[in-house]
């Protein structure tokens, strides 16, 4: 499978919603051991509801497009909506299929690290 | 070069395979070694009283003279049998450190060791007391030889390095770091993982105390290594693994040890793979190492040249073939190494991407990681053109 395709490269080209965010109510940070890409995410709820959200950051491009489509899909989400979350749903978003043990950490990264700011 | 010999290009038309620091290929020579033995000759060595058993040990002692040759050491006795380099480097920490350091001594290392030839020497300190120390690299990311002699001491017991970085394609001087380090009278190991599949080492004539390297870096199977210790030192330590092979009498109070090699190769060995790793260097003798050389000489610096010519791409360490062979580790302007790696993989270019088990000399560099190729004989320029169009593809889709 490709795995490379326009729209990842797009999304690493021209990332979304990097950067922090005022009044950010949930924050928490990841870091991948293994090839040194990290992400600090922030997320502004109110009444249980995704108001804002946004990361900071350094990583390939499936990790940027990971926290780019991940902060952009949970605005609007509810609290609960967003501890229901599974890989697959990110996958989903960026239009791919399961990816390679090597690989699979890059998607995962950011969505480990919202699960551990919400908790 | 002799593509032909090596079924996995047959195979695979279309592989161009430049992570030749990581593993090689192997020939099929090499290949028809493992099946032989399989199909013909599969015993345990050194137990069975039947003609299988008793050529299987032949054959397994035989490669321990070819090993001989290889590195020129003076007795087949030097060369002890592992399952690679990290073994043979933890049997070093294990086994003649334990045995001969105390705390207070030092354990020199540098910044261009791969973990293997790290994280022993930090287990070995734990258990000892000594310390570990790291000889810094210039700024042409050369060891620096001065620092190196200003850290040696008569507390420095073991000077432990690379013989050829695996990261940066950096050699390194054994002839200074040998005559600098008996001054002080501290032994002197290699960490010839990388070095020997591209030079001609010799132990006597650079005067080694321990040499260590892996069969599967070498054109041999995955599963044998190779520590060559010289024979004075062989008495003066302790086994680290005890089983079946290496002792001559076990009492319920105490046993009794084989001669070396033998007791320090506990359990059944890999036979096959030795077997093979034999068929590799009678590989590498019908090719000549010194054609080799010369072979890899003229791609290294076409390499260099090629990759130069890329305005987007930035070489990391030396820059000139002088006192650097077969490794080229670079960055692609505004592109992650693993990025460049995944899409060099997509078109069949196998690269490595990372830190290369070298995160200490990452942190000097100060990159997280950076995308590496090493050369093989088979490389060739058509591989080089591969790689160069592939990465101005890359370098343009992400513009």
């Amino acid at each position: 499978m490709e795995l490379y395709k326009d729209n990842i490269i797009d999304l690493a080209k021209h990332p979304l919603n990097k950067g922090e965010i005022a009044g950010a109510t949930h924050t928490g940070s990841g870091v991948n051991v293994t090839c040194g890409d990290h992400v600090r995410l922030y997320l502004k709820l109110e009444s249980d509801r995704v108001e804002d959200a946004s990361w900071q950051g350094e990583g390939c491009a499936i990790s940027t497009a990971a926290a780019s489509v991940l902060t952009e899909e949970i605005k609007g989400k509810s609290l609960s909506e967003l501890k229901g979350l599974e890989k697959k749903d990110l996958f989903d978003w960026l239009g791919l299929e399961d990816l390679g043990p090597a690989r699979v950490k890059c998607v995962t990264l950011s969505l480990e690290t919202l699960q551990g700011c919400l908790n | 070069m002799l593509k032909n010999r090596f079924p996995i290009f047959t195979n695979k038309p279309q592989l161009c395979f430049l992570d030749n620091a990581s593993t090689t290929q192997k020939p099929d020579v090499v290949i028809d070694a493992l099946k032989n033995f399989y199909e013909n000759g599969n015993a345990n060595v050194h137990r069975g009283l039947y003609a299988l058993s008793e050529n299987a040990t032949e054959n397994y002692e035989g490669v321990r003279e070819k090993v001989r040759a290889f590195l020129n050491a003076k007795e087949s006795s030097e060369i002890i049998f592992t399952h690679g380099t990290t073994e043979a480097l933890n049997l070093v920490a294990n086994s003649w450190a334990t045995s001969n350091l105390k705390a207070g001594d030092e354990i020199l290392l540098s910044v261009l060791e791969h973990h293997s030839n790290i994280v022993p020497w930090q287990l070995c300190a734990k258990k000892t007391g000594a310390k570990v120390l790291f000889t810094p690299i210039n700024e042409n990311c050369d060891l620096d030889y001065e620092a190196f002699e200003k850290m040696l001491s008569s507390k420095t017991k073991l000077v432990g390095l690379t013989g050829l970085s695996n990261t940066l394609g950096t050699l390194v001087n054994f002839e200074r770091i040998v005559k600098s380090a008996r001054k002080v009278g501290a032994k002197v190991l290699m960490d010839a993982a990388q070095l020997v599949a591209h030079k001609k080492v010799d132990v006597q004539n650079l005067d080694l105390d321990f040499l260590a390297f892996s069969s599967h870096k070498l054109y041999g199977p995955m599963g044998a290594g190779v520590l060559y210790v010289k024979a004075e030192l062989l008495e003066q330590f302790e086994p680290w693994m005890g089983g079946g092979g290496m002792i001559r009498e076990v009492h319920e109070s105490h046993s009794e040890w084989n001669d070396s090699p033998w007791k320090f190769e506990a359990g059944t060995p890999s036979v096959a793979d030795v077997l093979g790793l034999g068929a590799a260097l009678d590989f590498l003798n019908e090719v000549g190492m010194e054609k080799l050389e010369e072979h890899e000489k003229k791609l290294f610096a076409e390499a260099l040249e090629k990759l130069g010519q890329l305005p987007f791409v930035k070489i990391l360490g030396p820059q000139t073939p002088e006192n650097h062979c077969a490794v080229i580790s670079f960055t692609v302007d505004g592109i992650h190494p693993h990025d460049v790696s995944g899409l060099l993989g997509e078109d069949e270019i196998c690269v490595r991407a990372g830190h290369h088990c070298t995160m200490p000399l990452m942190k000097n560099l100060k990159v997280a990681g950076t995308t590496r190729i090493s050369l093989g004989l088979y490389n060739d320029s058509e591989d080089l053109d591969k790689l160069c169009t592939a990465l101005e593809k890359i370098h343009k889709r992400f513009q």
